[in-house]
């Protein structure tokens, strides 16, 4: 189980409602992901909503991109990455 | 067995229940499911499956086996169970692989038939053998088209990750496989069974963890201290017993699942008053011919309290009864190893073994010869030998390559002993497969030339000939192609000579593999002769052998449409004879010709598969399952090639292979070149053409020399290396793109182009996009700002990205044509393109979508929103007729 940093774009901006369709929309991913053994952690986007940046815990990088068409997601990049937390260090 | 009160109401099993209903549902419709219940012992997967199948049985028909837990289990008899409740006739006269397979054809037939509903239950997985676990595989792989509902129940705690089972497990998956796990009772559900009983519910879900059947022992139990592990409730319920109903509990503990009356009565007489108390105790589950206990996990605790002066003779009691009266072999064989009987051992082991290998269960004929030789040394010598020799055999089928090596060593040395040099042979060049199977060179060396070396002293026969051919089959992979073709000649002589096929069927595949090697397409017909022999004499090891070997060299050659035809029919020869091992090696052998076609998402899939099934057996076909996951990986700019090429060279190295050790080399300089790390592709490039002077390998030799070529000037321009690459070297990139294009192989032709100008470049650009390479893109991308080029779009093609499945407009395009039936030479007419490239963007449509047929893709398409239902107006057909 690896943690991955995936970078997307969306040239038109990415829009996900505030609504119950929305909500809908995050649990779909969510059971999709599931499927494929990948968990979405959070996401941070960018205010022109046109990249975000999200973190994922899966087993291997084709399981994360399986997931990602499943969502009808776009992939630029995938990056390893571990956790570094300043409040870790006394 | 449990004892599931009828319409009792089971606790918290409403979700699973829902879903076995679901997937009964399905299966009336025709759409068969294979579900897996799995929790840990004494959850309650019996009771659960017993309930689901009384809520249905008015209208349900209901088969049910059960795997035994002997310490070796007899090979197929759950399915010998299941089918006995059916009509399907059991020829058990000549029990074979051949008579196997007929079964498991008769059984699935019998389950499509579609009026009829059917449930399987086949309980215990766990302590499957070898053949019921290809049963299951088999009717897994098929079930979706019948109107069944196969459901099977196992232990997921009883094994680790090597274990056969979980292994097939593994292979088990697609949307008509279910996957049930049974969770531990809530504290609120021991508060509802705990609710009379005066016991503190909380204290009780914390001792037992939510185990059901530990739950109910304590309940049962009677005092102030709470037993602290369900052995302790069992062996306390069991205390309290009169020392009649105790000795019978004690008895019944002797045999897995049940005991005979009849055999009890021999055991210990008159004991029908002791089983009414043991039965009124809840100890023992009392049936009209048989007794048992109600959970495994009591037999056991039972079992385990028995002092040890006392089981041995108690056993060795069971086995002379089961003798008089006539039994099975593994039952014998189970009782005689729990009794310490050598003699028993020694005469019933290898029967069972031989009854075990002829139904295909190899793991288990090696345990009865594993459990035979622990008593050897009382044998005469040269039966010591033969018995190592076959436990080695069959070891070597169940893929336990280790054991099986160091029992053929051992045979070796007691055949040297008694100077029978053909014997010796004979096993040396078993020994020398095995080494090969686990990568050492060195010892796969020794044995073959000892073996030649013994054989030559004697007059010339068949398994000199045989010795010859292994020698030419380790000279082959290694590239030393001269060598090959002497002992492969050598071989094929004696063996025609000898009327050995087998022999010669395999000389021919390593001599048609050398030629095919050095790019020699003559190779074929040795190769095809090979396969044609097998095939006459149903030699399935060689006709399986000859389809792999034709594969790997039609891949590496990148002769595709061979390789495709090769891999379909050989894929389909293995799985209807059930020899799985060698189709999941030809899929690995598949995997780099999907990396060359492009077919990247289809190939990781089954490259991360394969990997699993890989850990214990074959080092080849490791080898090339890493290095072409981690060219997914480098090439797609992924994490995690890295590790895969490490562990590659390491294996490879070993072996001597230079097919491997060169395309290992060659990921590692691609990885450097993407990387910028000149020096880097430089010292890779070189240790791969280290290993191959002095060979003729045009194709690895052109890759790497390609390779080394970005790093440093080669002068002269080499000339025995493939056609393409010979091309690119010498500056010709148009006319390599072009070579790469006829040859279906993308990436590489984006490599040429990348060479090219700015037309050239854009061109590979939008290749490197569709295929999501995206390193070698960047580079490109940078290029054409070099070059002072406009417009260079920034990521892959917007157009690309706003379609849900990544289909460009052109695919889109075909794809909606596709949706209205349209062949592919109508869309090569109505789109002013050549059928092949129509071909390539059908193949690219179907990777995309992820589907296998054009069917399928407008099927997904219409699902996706990619093709709108009812869309016309592109074709300019009138909307009247289409409504």
């Amino acid at each position: 189980m690896s943690r991955y940093l995936i970078e997307r774009d969306f040239p038109d901006g990415l829009s996900i409602p505030q609504d119950e369709a929305g909500a809908k929309l995050c649990r779909k991913v969510v059971d999709n992901n599931a499927e494929d053994g990948v968990t979405w952690v959070h996401s941070y986007v960018t205010p022109d909503r046109k990249r975000t940046f999200c973190i994922y815990d899966g087993p291997t990088p084709e399981s994360v991109r399986h997931a990602a068409a499943r969502n009808n997601l776009p992939i630029s990049r995938i990056t390893e990455v571990r956790v570094l937390d300043p409040y870790f260090y006394k | 067995m449990t004892d599931t009160i009828p319409g009792m109401h089971l606790l918290e099993r409403q979700g699973p229940l829902e879903i076995l209903n679901r997937c009964l549902q399905e299966a009336r419709a025709g759409s068969g499911k294979l579900v897996l219940v799995a929790a840990e012992a004494g959850l309650g997967k019996s009771s659960l499956v017993e309930k689901f199948a009384a809520d249905h049985r008015r209208d349900v028909r209901t088969l049910w086996g059960a795997c035994d837990g002997f310490a070796t289990p007899r090979a197929l008899a759950p399915v010998h169970e299941i089918a006995a409740q059916t009509s399907v006739s059991r020829n058990t006269d000549k029990p074979d692989e051949e008579s196997r397979d007929r079964l498991f054809r008769a059984l699935l037939e019998d389950l499509a038939h579609p009026q009829r509903v059917t449930v399987i239950v086949l309980e215990d997985l766990h302590w499957a053998d070898e053949a019921t676990l290809d049963f299951l595989l088999y009717i897994g792989r098929r079930i979706q088209r019948t109107s069944a509902v196969f459901i099977a129940t196992y232990r997921d705690d009883e094994f680790s990750g090597h274990h056969p089972v979980r292994l097939a497990l593994g292979e088990l998956t697609g949307h008509h496989v279910v996957r049930i796990h049974l969770a531990p009772l809530s504290p609120a559900a021991v508060e509802v069974l705990a609710k009379d009983s005066g016991r503190d519910a909380a204290l009780l879900h914390q001792i037992t963890g939510g185990n059901p059947f530990f739950v109910r022992e304590v309940l049962a139990s009677v005092g102030e201290r709470v037993p602290q592990t369900v052995r302790d409730a069992v062996i306390a319920r069991l205390a309290r017993c009169s020392p009649a109903a105790r000795e019978l509990a004690e008895f019944v503990s002797l045999s897995p699942s049940k005991t005979e009356s009849w055999l009890i009565e021999s055991l210990i007489g008159e004991h029908q008053a002791a089983l009414d108390e043991a039965g009124a105790r809840g100890v023992l589950l009392a049936q009209t011919d048989w007794v048992g206990f109600r959970h495994e996990l009591a037999r056991l605790a039972v079992h385990s309290a028995i002092p040890p002066e006392r089981v041995r003779g108690m056993h060795e009691g069971v086995l002379q009864a089961l003798r008089k009266h006539g039994s099975n072999l593994t039952r014998l064989v189970h009782h005689a190893t729990l009794a310490n009987n050598a003699a028993v051992i020694l005469e019933y082991a290898p029967l069972a073994a031989k009854e075990a290998a002829r139904l295909g269960a190899h793991r288990q004929a090696a345990a009865h010869l594993n459990a035979a030789l622990r008593y050897r040394t009382t044998l005469a010598v040269p039966l010591q030998a033969a018995l190592l020799e076959r436990h080695a055999i069959e070891c070597g089928l169940a893929n336990q390559t280790r054991d099986a090596i160091a029992s053929a060593t051992a045979a070796d040395a007691v055949w040297r002993q008694l100077g029978d040099a053909e014997a010796q042979s004979r096993v040396l060049c078993f020994l020398s497969q095995e080494y090969r199977t686990v990568g050492d060179k060195v010892g796969a060396d020794e044995c073959v030339h000892r073996a030649i070396a013994l054989l030559e002293a004697l007059p010339p026969g068949a398994s000199l000939a045989m010795a010859y051919s292994s020698r030419s089959l380790l000279a082959v992979n290694r590239g030393w192609n001269q060598e090959t073709m002497e002992f492969g000649r050598r071989a094929l002589a004696l063996a025609r000579e000898f009327g050995d096929h087998a022999t010669e069927a395999h000389a021919l595949c390593n001599i048609g593999s050398a030629m095919l090697g050095t790019g020699d397409h003559a190779g074929y017909e040795p190769l095809e002769r090979s396969l044609a022999l097998a095939l006459e004499h149903k030699l399935e090891e060689y006709a399986a052998r000859a389809y792999r070997s034709m594969l790997f060299y039609a891949v590496l050659i990148h002769d595709f449409a061979r390789a495709e035809r090769l891999f379909r029919e050989g894929v389909a020869y293995c799985e209807e004879r059930g020899i799985f091992s060698h189709s999941a090696y030809m899929r690995a052998y598949y995997l780099p010709y999907e990396l060359d076609r492009g077919n990247w998402t289809e190939a990781g899939r089954m490259a991360n598969e394969l990997m699993r099934s890989f850990e214990i057996t074959g080092v080849q076909q490791r080898i090339t399952i890493l290095a072409t996951l981690a060219l997914i990986r480098l090439r797609r700019g992924d994490p995690g090639a890295d590790p895969l090429l490490e562990e590659a060279f390491e294996l490879a190295l070993p072996t001597s292979e230079l097919n491997r050790i060169g395309r290992v080399a060659s990921a590692c300089a691609e990885q450097a070149w993407l990387r910028g790390d000149s020096d880097e592709v430089a010292r890779e490039a070189t240790i791969g053409l280290g290993y191959l002077s002095g060979h003729t390998a045009p194709w690895i030799k052109g890759e790497l020399l390609f390779w080394l070529s970005r790093s440093q000037v080669i002068e002269p321009l080499p000339i025995d290396i493939a056609e393409p690459y010979r091309l690119m070297l010498a500056g010709h990139w148009q006319e390599a793109a072009a070579a790469w294009e006829g040859m279906a192989m993308p990436y590489e032709q984006a490599l040429a182009l990348a060479e090219g100008p700015e037309s050239a470049l854009r061109e590979a650009l939008a290749i490197l996009d569709r295929l999501g390479a995206a390193p070698l893109a960047v580079i490109v991308r940078r290029r054409l700002r070099e070059r002072g080029a406009r417009g260079v779009p920034r990521g892959p093609n917007e157009t690309t990205r706003a379609n849900p499945a990544g289909l460009t407009a052109k695919e889109t395009e075909i794809l909606a044509l596709l949706a209205h039936g349209v062949s592919n030479a109508q869309l090569a007419r109505r789109l002013h393109r050549s059928t092949k490239t129509i071909d390539h963007h059908v193949s690219a449509i179907l990777d995309k979508l992820g589907v296998g047929s054009r069917t399928e893709a407008v099927a997904a398409a219409f699902a996706l929103g990619v093709i709108p239902v009812g869309e016309n107006s592109k074709l300019g057909m009138s909307s009247a007729k289409v409504r």
